[in-house]
């Protein structure tokens, strides 16, 4: 091979090689802390630049609140779940029984969204004025656009 | 007939006569392909790679295929984590969203 093949080649291998390296340097600590099983709360801590006390204060907030959230989900998808079964055993007609699992439902999602927003608020509150703003901004952008049903949270929120 | 016909045919001559410049000018389209030749693409590029036994040319064409590599990964890597960022946003709301929590449950 040509002494100018041999260096197009290494070069090229060279250019590659760069190339994987750094991406993967680059690219290492969000992958490794995307892979950690708290890596929403790691976010948040670096997001939001919290000390090591608001930190530890937020994530006992957000324990205390799991327990809640696990709980309204598990009312959401019963209430979820009958309202499904009446609305099959009502046929075409809007029956009693039927209203009163959809108001149940309502019911049930009204308390989830303020047990929710409660939350936020009390995180926002360990913040810094500042980073406090601007989760609560961050969140209501979040929560409006995650789905239909999140945009009742929106004149809540203001 | 057979002989009349070799006759004519003794007798016939052809007074054909080269331009003057006939030789010049098959030199001329001669050189004239050679060049074009010279000048088509891959031509060229053997030229350029040619260059490369240059340790002046060498040493500018790593440099610049390892500035190319570091270049695209900074911005690769830019992309990735900024998807990784929003991914990890959204984790964070759906950890405190119960309704989400409902959706996603079998």
């Amino acid at each position: 091979m040509s002494k100018a093949l041999r260096v197009l080649l290494l070069s090229l291998v060279a250019g590659f090689s760069a190339y994987c390296v750094y991406l993967h340097f680059a690219t290492k600590h969000l992958e490794k802390m995307a892979a950690s099983p708290d890596a929403e709360m790691q976010w948040l801590r670096h997001e939001f630049h919290l000390t090591e006390a608001q930190f530890k204060e937020i994530m006992q907030l957000h324990v205390t609140y799991e327990s809640t959230c696990e709980l309204m989900c598990q009312r959401l998808t019963e209430s979820n779940v009958h309202l499904q079964t009446m609305f099959r055993a009502a046929q075409g007609t809007v029956t009693p029984e039927l209203t009163d699992a959809m108001k149940e439902s309502s019911a049930v999602e009204l308390e989830c969204r303020q047990a929710m927003l409660e939350h936020i608020f009390a995180v926002s509150r360990v913040m810094s004025p500042e980073s406090g703003e601007r989760y609560r901004a961050m969140m209501e952008t979040q929560l409006v656009q995650h789905g239909g049903s999140h945009t009742a949270l929106a004149p809540a929120m203001k | 007939m057979n002989s009349d016909l070799e006759q004519k045919l003794k007798a016939w001559k052809v007074n054909a006569e080269a331009p003057a410049r006939f030789r010049a000018d098959v030199w001329q389209r001669i050189a004239a392909r050679e060049a074009a030749r010279e000048q088509s693409f891959t031509h060229q590029l053997a030229g350029w790679i040619a260059l490369l036994a240059r340790p002046r040319y060498a040493i500018a064409f790593a440099t610049l295929m390892l500035s190319a590599g570091i270049a695209t990964a900074q911005l690769q890597a830019r992309e990735t984590n900024t998807e990784l960022w929003r991914s990890l946003q959204s984790r964070y709301v759906t950890s405190i969203d119960p309704i989400e929590h409902a959706q996603t449950m079998p």
